[in-house]
């Protein structure tokens, strides 16, 4: 697996022994993503809301909204509830190779903040979001 | 997340802060003379710019004769680094997951 993070994304290279359609569908079908990345109403559907649940209770950890899908791109945003005005962005690009599929996955504006969205997520630490903040932590390690 | 981390999220949420703690980690110290001549703003505006990247422990003033010197801390790179890991390594397993789940799927 190649890993390059640049200062403000993570961007990420695999192949797959599998065909490009196979893995198009398990990156935008219900069912699929919710057995791979985390328990999720996601629909691949170009406006479609999703939210990311974590595997223990019902809370909501990541919220966000497909941008962009057609065969083979797929964009979402991603917001991580602990700091809910941070817009960041999934991307996910599918080529045909050696019989398999080449999948790259960029997540980028890791580290886009601005005044409004810090004052926004500060001031939400207060607020409730505690018991939701741990199962974030719970959604990325598992 | 760590109390230093706000403090540190807090300092990176500023444009000019950002900028004034790249041009530090990029170049050697400035002075306070030099910072609010090259972003154009008041002396008294840097330092309270420099006061909050100074609590976040990104930038070190030190004292040199008449002016005060200003160092970037590598400290704080590093807490943004373990930041982008945790995602980092989310990405990891979810890609290896992926993977196991394509094998599985009919």
């Amino acid at each position: 697996m190649e890993t390059q993070t640049a200062q403000n994304s993570i961007e990420k290279t695999q192949w797959y022994p599998h065909s490009i359609d196979k893995v198009w569908g398990a990156l935008t079908e219900t069912k699929h993503v919710s057995k791979w990345l985390a328990p999720t109403n996601f629909k691949g559907e170009t406006g479609a809301k999703y939210e990311l649940h974590s595997p223990k209770d019902d809370c909501s950890v990541v919220a966000g909204v497909v941008k962009e899908s057609t065969p083979y791109t797929l964009v979402y945003s991603w917001i991580a509830l602990n700091h809910k005005d941070i817009e960041t962005e999934v991307k996910w690009n599918l080529t045909e190779e050696n019989n398999g599929t080449k999948v790259k996955m960029i997540h980028s504006g890791i580290l886009k903040y601005n005044k409004e969205d810090a004052q926004e997520m500060f001031g939400s630490f207060s607020n409730g979001w505690k018991r939701c903040f741990l199962q974030i932590g719970e959604v990325l390690n598992n | 997340m760590s109390e230093k981390r706000n403090k540190i999220f807090k300092a990176i949420a500023d444009p000019t802060r950002r900028e004034i703690f790249h041009l530090l980690i990029l170049g050697s110290a400035l002075s306070i003379s030099q910072l609010s001549m090259e972003f154009n703003i008041s002396r008294q505006g840097v330092t309270k710019h420099l006061k909050i990247l100074e609590e976040a422990e990104m930038v070190k003033i030190e004292p040199q004769g008449r002016e005060r010197f200003c160092y970037a801390s590598a400290h704080a790179l590093l807490e943004i680094k373990n930041w982008l890991s945790t995602y980092d390594a989310f990405w990891n397993d979810k890609l290896n997951d992926l993977g196991k789940h394509l094998d599985n799927m009919a």
